[in-house]
């Protein structure tokens, strides 16, 4: 037994060794706050959609009395702010009294990606209609997984080409006919934080292009004050893509034949290191986002569906341009995109490919309720509001020649050149590897996988 | 008369014996059919896929051994280089970590049971963290840790402690421990309020300072328990992921800095392409097999201590 003054002291102790959990989330930035809280809520929505297991949410509009047979049952990854946007749109929907009403159900990415084979294979609980991203478009397609999209089409005659932006619409079509409607371009850009500009790169933004020379340029100058002038380690890969392009050169050579350790790809990845190098990116495992939030950042590579949170953070004035390049004969904005697919289904019946079609052409003409999430609608219809023309996202739709520059990667095997990649990246920027070295081993990772599935 | 009599007797007998036979397997049927539906059907189904090559939609095509093969001679292979490398890091780990896993909480089990003032709220706190998921986990951790926001940078600490080596494993193994030692210290806890104080009150008039009490009477009194720790912390440790994923993760898309082996069997069955089942079936059947032989050792050393 220890004596009464021990028992406090060890209390003391104990009370000392807990302290550290109190401290959780301190910072020494009073100015960071608002910045930090803001990336603390978008980094906890990323994480919940990586690491959990099953279902996160259920729409709201899931009625308890519903049944499959007089619903559309509709999956989506929405799980963030965007989910209010979308859930929106489908009480919206629901409330002109269909014939069957949408069953908004969200999950985790992850998940979705996962229950799609095993209800596919089970012929059970395929959902009616699904949210994609556009890169998994083709391999799902190659698959045998999805539906044409002609029966909705046909039902919906303003569901065509002319009434979406052409590029976007193309990735949806195989063999001349429609897989897929899309509903946005998540467009990858420059975000600028306008009072850094004016003070570090007056007159650089004139023509909206960055170019490698103008980086290289402001580097010095914010470095002395300790300003990252643009961290390419954050979505740095689709800035390597873009600058890639402008040399004439695709991650895929062919449907099977990646190139990744092509030339093109190769100077890319240079010339993101070297900025690197010249001291003009942030550390490596830095918060990007969360250093642009708080002002000490210039430029930071970002998807237009951060506008919400980068909006949140009070005092930040803030645009979005495009993507880097070498000059400014070309540019290039790559772009991801959630589309509406049909998963095979023999279940399906003819009347609910109508409601199908209904609910589609809805989402078409009240588009604008979806850019409000941050997104460029895929559906022209909004072009002409007032309200969007003020997102900072319209950029991208701005005029012919920005628009043009919208790219996706479309191809069968982009997933396996994805994580290949990313699995590199980092190391080759912060030179723990050998750019050369890192480059072939993707390469070499893309091909083994292609391999295994020839 | 009698011989119905005996009759009925033996047929008493024969039903009491039958009755005794099936007994035990009322007893762990419900558990045998939950083991068989979610655990032994699960692991004769892996170890076919593991034969094949299948992307989950088209029909599995058999492969034979060519998967094994693969992982674990072609060194040229990138299943190889995954393999080795994610084996190497969850080895690392598993040595870093389970030591420290228990040792910790052991240490905290030892303070709680002097009953200091206010030891069920510390016990509490203390177990706080195994509740929370690895979401959260990951989150305050990675604030804490930040150079530029979080508490480390009051400290003057200009490294970016998880993707930076050694300091990555440093901050994986506290992350680690804090999150699970709640688990071994109950445990402890449980086992050292069944010691009888007589004992360490012997030991006192015989002169035992107290490392000497905890030493020879204390750590022997709970040894079965140490022993159980032990077996499922080493299993835990081989099979981590959630902790790498979340706190060394670089960036948007980036990979983590410490890749362990799941990581890779994981994005090998359901990465962003294309699914290679048959590959990451096969890695998951050579990490339960060595799983299987560390977990045999540990049990025979329990047993030979028995």
């Amino acid at each position: 037994m220890i004596k009464k003054n021990g028992k406090i002291g060890l209390s003391l102790c104990l009370t000392a060794a807990l302290m550290a959990g109190t401290f959780a989330g301190c910072g020494n930035s009073a100015d960071a706050e608002s910045a930090k809280t803001a990336a603390v809520k978008e980094t906890a929505e990323k994480v919940n959609a990586d690491v959990q297991d099953g279902v996160v949410k259920s729409g709201d509009d899931a009625s308890d009395e519903g049944t499959s047979e007089n619903e559309i049952e509709f999956w989506n990854f929405f799980t963030g702010p965007d989910g209010d946007n979308m859930k929106a749109m489908v009480e919206g929907f629901n409330a002109t009294n269909p014939k069957y009403r949408i069953k908004n159900v969200t999950m985790a990415s992850g998940d979705l990606y996962t229950k799609i084979p095993t209800v596919v294979n089970s012929g059970k609980g395929i959902p009616d209609l699904t949210i994609v991203d556009v890169a998994r478009i083709p391999m799902f397609y190659a698959q045998g997984l999805l539906e044409s999209m002609k029966p909705v089409l046909d039902a919906a005659p303003e569901i065509k080409k002319e009434n979406y932006k052409a590029a976007v619409w193309d990735t949806g079509t195989f063999d001349g006919e429609q897989y897929a409607v899309p509903l946005d371009m998540g467009v990858i850009g420059v975000a600028y934080n306008k009072d850094l500009v004016e003070q570090y790169a007056p007159g650089v933004l004139d023509d909206n292009l960055i170019t490698i020379d103008e980086i290289k340029e402001i580097i010095p100058k914010a470095a002395e004050d300790g300003i990252v002038t643009i961290p390419v380690s954050f979505f740095g890969y689709e800035q390597a893509l873009s600058l890639a392009k402008q040399e004439g050169a695709e991650l895929f050579k062919d449907e099977t034949t990646p190139n990744i350790n092509g030339p093109e790809f190769a100077k890319a990845m240079q010339t993101l290191k070297e900025i690197v190098d010249l001291g003009g990116c942030s550390d490596e495992g830095e918060d990007n986002l969360q250093l642009f939030m708080a002002g000490e950042a210039i430029f930071c590579p970002d998807g237009v569906w951060d506008a919400n949170a980068l909006n949140a953070i009070e005092g930040l004035n803030w645009g979005i341009t495009n993507s880097i390049c070498y000059n400014t004969d070309t540019f290039y904005n790559f772009a991801n995109s959630n589309q509406f697919v049909m998963l095979k289904n023999d279940a399906r019946s003819d009347e609910k490919e109508k409601t199908i079609a209904q609910f589609l052409e809805y989402v078409r003409q009240n588009t604008l309720e979806w850019a409000r999430s941050g997104q460029v609608p895929a559906s022209s219809a909004a072009d002409d509001e007032a309200e969007y023309k003020e997102m900072n996202q319209h950029f991208f739709v701005s005029t012919p020649e920005i628009e043009e520059s919208i790219q996706f990667k479309n191809y069968k095997y982009t997933g396996y050149a994805d994580d290949a990649i990313n699995k590199v990246f980092g190391d080759i920027l912060f030179g723990n590897i050998d750019l050369e070295e890192g480059l072939n081993q993707a390469q070499k990772q893309v091909e083994d996988n292609i391999a295994q599935n020839q | 008369m009698k011989k119905t009599g005996t009759g009925n007797t033996d047929k008493n007998k024969r039903s009491r014996k039958a009755k005794g036979r099936l007994l035990p397997f009322a007893f762990i049927g419900p558990h045998l059919i939950l083991f068989t539906i979610f655990v032994l059907i699960p692991i004769i189904y892996g170890l076919v896929i593991s034969f094949t090559r299948w992307d989950f939609i088209n029909s599995p095509v058999w492969a034979g051994l060519e998967n094994y093969r693969e992982i674990l001679f072609n060194r040229e292979s990138t299943y190889h280089i995954q393999f080795m490398d994610g084996l190497k890091n969850t080895l690392l780990f598993v040595v870093l970590n389970v030591p420290v896993s228990i040792l910790v909480p052991l240490l905290f089990a030892l303070l709680l049971n002097m009953k200091p003032r206010g030891s069920k709220i510390f016990q509490s706190i203390l177990y706080l963290p195994t509740l929370f998921s690895i979401s959260a986990v990951g989150i305050i951790w990675m604030q804490m840790l930040n150079k530029r926001f979080g508490l480390i940078s009051m400290f003057g600490v200009k490294h970016s402690v998880t993707t930076t080596y050694p300091y990555v494993w440093i901050a994986l193994i506290i992350m680690s421990v804090w999150w699970t030692m709640g688990t071994n210290m109950v445990i402890y806890q449980a086992a050292l309020s069944g010691v009888s104080k007589d004992l360490y009150e012997s030991a006192e008039l015989d002169g035992a300072g107290a490392l000497k009490r905890i030493w020879y009477i204390a750590l022997p009194s709970i040894r079965f328990q140490l022993l159980y720790t032990l077996v499922i912390t080493v299993a835990g440790s081989f099979n981590v992921y959630g902790q790498p994923l979340m706190l060394t993760q670089q960036g948007v898309g980036g990979a983590p800095k410490v890749n362990v082996l799941i990581m890779y069997i994981k994005n090998l069955a359901f990465g962003s392409g294309q699914s290679i089942a048959g590959m990451a079936s096969a890695m998951a059947i050579i990490l339960g097999a060595f799983i299987l032989v560390v977990s045999f050792i540990q049990f025979r050393l329990v047993s030979k201590d028995e």
